[in-house]
C-alpha cells in the first residue's frame, strides 16, 4: 500500500521558528544589508549621498533608505517569496541571497509591518498584519467539497502622494506591535550602544565606501582592525581562487592587550562574517595547532572571500559564522592554519622574552600599521607568499624607530620608600623619572 | 632533540646501521629523482649525519637545527664540519618556518625524547610546503609515558595531551611496548596524509610513500621508532623501482628490527667466509643462530671500531 504524507510548510514554521535562530540585532544588520545590496547594484565602490536612517523605539522600527529600492516585479517573483526561487537571477556582488532575510527580520520584530519601495518605474507599498496573514486561506474545490488552503500571498497598493513616505528611489520599513521583549530592548541604552558598535565593525567596508548610517540620528562611524605592516613585519600573505571565490588569506600582528579581540576576521564580500575567532572553526586547537591562549593577543588572521555569484560564498543563512564544510573554505583554511603557525612560532618566541609585555606595546607603537580596507585593496603581487616576515626580537631593535626608550631596574624596598617620599615622587614610576632628570641634569647631559 | 650531552652517536651500534641504512636507500632515491636537495637536521655536536650525506650524497646546502637549552653556540660552531653547513639556533617549530621549504629536501628530525606536540607541528609546517620528491624522516624515543608521572599513557591522559591527533579507536593496550610504535606511525601517517588531502583539494594530486618503519635499541639504551617516507605524485613509480630491492625498506606497518649481533671480528669473517653453509655454522658452535640471523640482516651496514693510536 502507498499513500501520501503531506510535507507542506506552515505559517508558524516562517514566523515562530525561524526567527529563533537570529538574534534581533543580527535582523537588523541583515536588513541593513539588503540597503546595501541596493547601494552596491547603483555604483559597487562607492556610496556617496546613500543613506541609511534606522530609528528603534519602545513602539516602533524604521529603516529607511535611498539605495534605489526594488521594483514591483522583484517583490511579486523573489522579495516576498519565502526562500529563493531557482530560476531567480544571478545575485552579483552581494550577500543577500537566502531570501528569508528581511521576512524573517520582521517576524523577529513585531506583529505589523509595511514595506514601501520605490524606483524609477513603480512605487508602492505592502501591508502586514502577521496575526491575519496567518489564518488566511484560500478555498479550492475538490470533488465537489471545499478545502481550505494556507494562502501565502501579500497584498500590495500602488502609492499615491498622499500617502507616501519616500521621496526618493529608496525603501522604507516600519514595524509596529513590536512583541515586548524587543519593545524593551529598543529602549535600553546598553543594547543601542552595542548595536552602534556591531553595524560599525560589521558594515566597516560600506561606511568606508560613503554610505551614512545614523541610528536614532546618530551617525555611525567605521571601526576595523589593522594589521602591523612595514620594511620590517610583513603579514602572511596568499590569494587564491577556487570555484569562481577568490579568497585572499592575511595572518599578522596587530594591537595588543586585549586577548578577545585577536584571531580570525572573515569577511565575504567585504561583509563581516566571523569576527575574532579562536576557535576550532578558523583552525585554533585542530590537529597539531595549539589552542587559543592569552599570549596570542597580537595575532590577527583575516580572510577575504569574494564572488560575483554571491550563492558560492560558504555563508549561512544568518550570515553569522561560515559553512565550514564548504570546500571554498577548506581551501583558505589550509592556508590560515599555515600563516597562523607561522605568525604563532613567533609569538611563542616573544613570551621568552624577559620584558614581553614592553616588546609587544613598543612594536605595536612603532611599526606602521594597515587597516583591513587598506589591505583589501592592497596590492600584493611584488609580495612573497606564504611567508610571514618577523620583526626582529630584539627589544632595542626595534625601539631605534621610537624616540624615547622604557628604562626598568630594581631597588631595595626600604631605600626606594625613602626615596620616594624624599624627591615628593607619587609612584615608583615618577621617582624612576626623577632620578633619570636629574642625573641627566647633575651630569650636565643635557646641553651635549 | 640533539644532546651532546649524551654519547657520542658515531658510537652507538645501532644509530649506525639505522644511518647507513638510510644513507644507502637515499642514495638510489637520490638518483631515481635526479633532484637538487638541501638536508634540514639536528647536528648536534657531531653532525655524523651531515658528514656522511654531504660525502655520500652530495648535498651542499645543509642546515642543522640546533635546540637544545645547554647547547654552548660557541662549541657547536667549532665542531661544524664545514663552513656551509647553516646553523640555525631555536626550537625546530620556530626554525622551519624561516627555512625554505619549497625546494626538495631531505630532512631528518631525530628527536631523541618521547612523543611531543610540537613534533606534529613541524609536520604541519613541512607536509604543507615540501614538493615531490622529497624525504621526510622522523625518529624518537617510542615509550608512550607521561612526562610528568612516569607512567603509561592511558586514553585519557594520552587524549588529553595529543587531542585530535589521536586514533580514532585508541585502546591502552596500544601504548603498551608492543603496540607504541603502530600507534606513533598511525599518528604520524594520519597528521601527514590530512595535509596531502589538503594539497590534493588544490589539484597538486600526492601521495605520501612509507619506506622507513624501524624499531632498535642500543644496549640496555632508550627504545627508538624511526619512521619515513618520500611524498610524491600518485602515480609515482618509485616503490617499484630498485629501491624494493632493500631488505630494510618497509611499505606497512610491519617493522624493520635492526637487531646487532653480539659478535667478535674473527667471528663475522668466519660467517662471511661460509655465507651459504649455516648448517655447518650452526654446527660449529661458535655462534649461536640467532646471531647469524641478525648477522645477515645488518652485516652490510655495521661499523667496526678499532681503536686507534692517533
Amino acid at each position: 500500500m502507498s499513500g501520501i504524507i503531506n510535507g507542506n510548510p506552515t505559517k508558524v514554521f516562517f514566523i515562530e521558528m525561524l526567527t529563533r535562530d537570529i538574534s534581533i540585532t543580527d535582523a537588523i544588520i541583515d536588513l541593513l544589508d539588503n540597503s546595501i545590496d541596493g547601494a552596491s547594484s547603483i555604483n559597487k565602490n562607492d556610496y556617496s549621498n546613500l543613506y541609511i536612517h534606522l530609528t528603534l523605539n519602545e513602539n516602533e522600527f524604521i529603516v529607511e533608505d535611498n539605495c534605489g529600492g526594488f521594483s514591483l516585479d522583484t517583490a511579486q517573483k523573489y522579495a516576498f517569496r519565502f526562500g529563493r526561487p531557482e530560476d531567480a537571477p544571478p545575485t552579483t556582488g552581494t550577500v543577500g541571497r537566502f531570501g528569508v532575510g528581511m521576512k524573517r527580520a520582521l517576524f523577529k520584530m513585531g506583529k505589523v509591518f509595511e514595506v514601501e519601495s520605490k524606483t524609477d518605474d513603480d512605487h508602492f507599498q505592502i501591508d502586514v498584519d502577521v496575526a491575519k496573514w496567518k489564518e488566511q486561506k484560500t478555498i479550492e474545490e475538490k470533488d465537489g467539497v471545499d478545502v481550505k488552503r494556507d494562502d501565502w500571498n501579500f497584498n500590495y497598493n500602488i502609492i499615491d502622494d498622499q500617502s507616501k513616505n519616500l521621496d526618493n528611489n529608496g525603501t522604507y520599513i516600519r514595524v509596529t506591535d513590536l512583541y515586548d521583549e524587543v519593545s524593551n530592548l529598543f529602549t535600553d541604552e546598553s543594547f543601542l550602544n552595542d548595536l552602534t558598535d556591531d553595524i560599525e565593525r560589521i558594515l566597516n567596508f560600506s561606511l568606508e565606501k560613503g554610505i551614512t548610517i545614523k541610528l536614532n540620528g546618530k551617525t555611525l562611524s567605521k571601526k576595523g582592525i589593522y594589521l602591523l605592516m612595514s620594511e620590517r613585519v610583513k603579514p602572511y600573505y596568499y590569494e587564491g581562487e577556487k570555484n569562481d571565490v577568490k579568497f585572499r588569506v592575511l595572518a599578522g600582528l596587530s594591537h595588543t592587550g586585549d586577548p578577545s579581540v585577536a584571531g580570525w576576521y572573515i569577511y565575504c564580500n567585504d561583509r563581516l562574517v566571523v569576527e575574532a575567532d579562536s576557535t576550532e572553526l578558523t583552525g585554533w586547537g585542530v590537529r597539531s595547532n595549539v589552542k587559543f591562549h592569552p599570549d596570542y593577543a597580537m595575532f590577527r588572521g583575516i580572510l577575504f572571500l569574494d564572488s560575483d555569484d554571491t550563492l558560492k560564498l560558504p555563508l549561512t543563512t544568518t550570515k553569522k559564522g561560515i559553512d565550514s564544510t564548504a570546500n571554498i573554505y577548506k581551501t583558505s583554511r589550509t592556508y590560515m592554519e599555515e600563516g597562523m603557525n607561522y605568525v604563532l612560532s613567533f609569538l611563542k618566541d616573544v613570551r621568552k622574552l624577559e620584558d614581553s609585555d614592553d616588546y609587544r606595546n613598543t612594536l605595536d607603537e612603532v611599526e606602521e600599521k594597515k587597516n583591513v580596507v587598506e589591505l583589501k585593496r592592497e596590492n600584493f603581487n611584488s609580495y612573497d607568499s606564504r611567508k610571514f616576515f618577523a620583526p626582529d626580537l630584539s627589544p632595542d631593535v626595534i625601539k631605534t624607530k621610537k624616540d624615547s626608550v622604557r628604562i626598568s631596574f630594581s631597588a631595595p624596598i626600604k631605600l626606594a620608600g625613602k626615596a620616594k617620599v624624599h624627591s615628593g615622587s607619587k609612584s615608583y614610576k615618577e621617582l624612576g623619572e626623577n632620578i633619570f632628570d636629574y642625573y641627566t641634569k647633575m651630569e650636565e647631559l643635557l646641553d651635549e | 632533540m640533539n644532546s651532546p650531552r649524551k654519547i657520542n652517536y658515531e658510537l652507538r651500534p645501532a644509530k649506525f646501521t639505522e644511518r647507513k641504512m638510510l644513507l644507502a636507500s637515499l642514495t638510489s632515491i637520490c638518483r631515481f629523482y635526479n633532484l637538487d636537495y638541501q638536508y634540514i637536521g639536528f647536528g648536534g655536536l657531531s653532525f655524523t649525519d651531515f658528514k656522511l650525506f654531504h660525502k655520500e650524497l652530495h648535498i651542499n646546502k645543509m642546515t642543522s637545527i640546533e635546540g637544545g637549552d645547554l647547547l654552548q653556540k660557541e662549541r657547536v660552531e667549532f665542531n661544524r664540519p664545514f663552513s656551509f653547513i647553516n646553523l640555525e639556533y631555536g626550537l625546530s617549530t620556530t626554525i622551519l618556518t624561516k627555512l625554505n621549504l619549497s625546494e626538495p629536501s631531505i630532512i631528518w628530525l631525530d628527536y631523541d625524547n618521547a612523543l611531543e606536540n610540537h613534533m606534529f607541528e613541524d609536520i604541519s609546517i613541512i607536509f604543507r610546503k615540501l614538493p615531490a620528491g622529497s624525504i621526510y624522516i622522523f625518529t624518537s624515543n617510542r615509550e608512550l609515558k607521561d612526562k610528568n608521572t612516569g607512567n603509561q599513557y592511558e586514553v585519557e591522559s594520552f587524549s588529553k595531551k595529543f587531542g585530535s591527533l589521536i586514533p580514532f579507536d585508541v585502546k591502552n593496550v596500544d601504548f603498551s611496548g608492543t603496540e607504541n610504535y603502530k600507534t606513533i606511525r598511525k599518528m604520524l601517517l594520519g597528521h601527514i596524509n590530512s595535509f596531502i588531502d589538503e594539497r590534493n583539494l588544490l589539484n597538486e594530486n600526492l601521495k605520501f610513500y612509507q619506506l622507513f618503519n624501524f624499531l632498535y635499541q642500543e644496549n640496555g639504551g632508550a627504545k627508538m621508532y624511526t619512521f619515513g617516507g618520500v611524498i610524491d605524485k600518485k602515480n609515482s613509480n618509485l616503490t617499484d623501482s630498485n629501491i624494493n630491492n632493500f631488505e630494510f625498506i618497509e611499505l606497512g606497518e610491519e617493522p624493520h628490527r635492526i637487531n646487532i649481533p653480539n659478535l667478535t671480528i674473527k667471528e663475522s669473517e668466519y660467517i662471511d667466509k661460509n655465507f651459504d653453509d649455516e648448517d655447518s655454522i650452526i654446527e660449529s658452535r661458535i655462534i649461536e643462530e640467532h646471531d647469524l640471523k641478525k648477522y645477515k640482516q645488518t652485516y652490510k651496514y655495521l661499523p667496526n671500531y678499532f681503536d686507534v693510536r692517533l
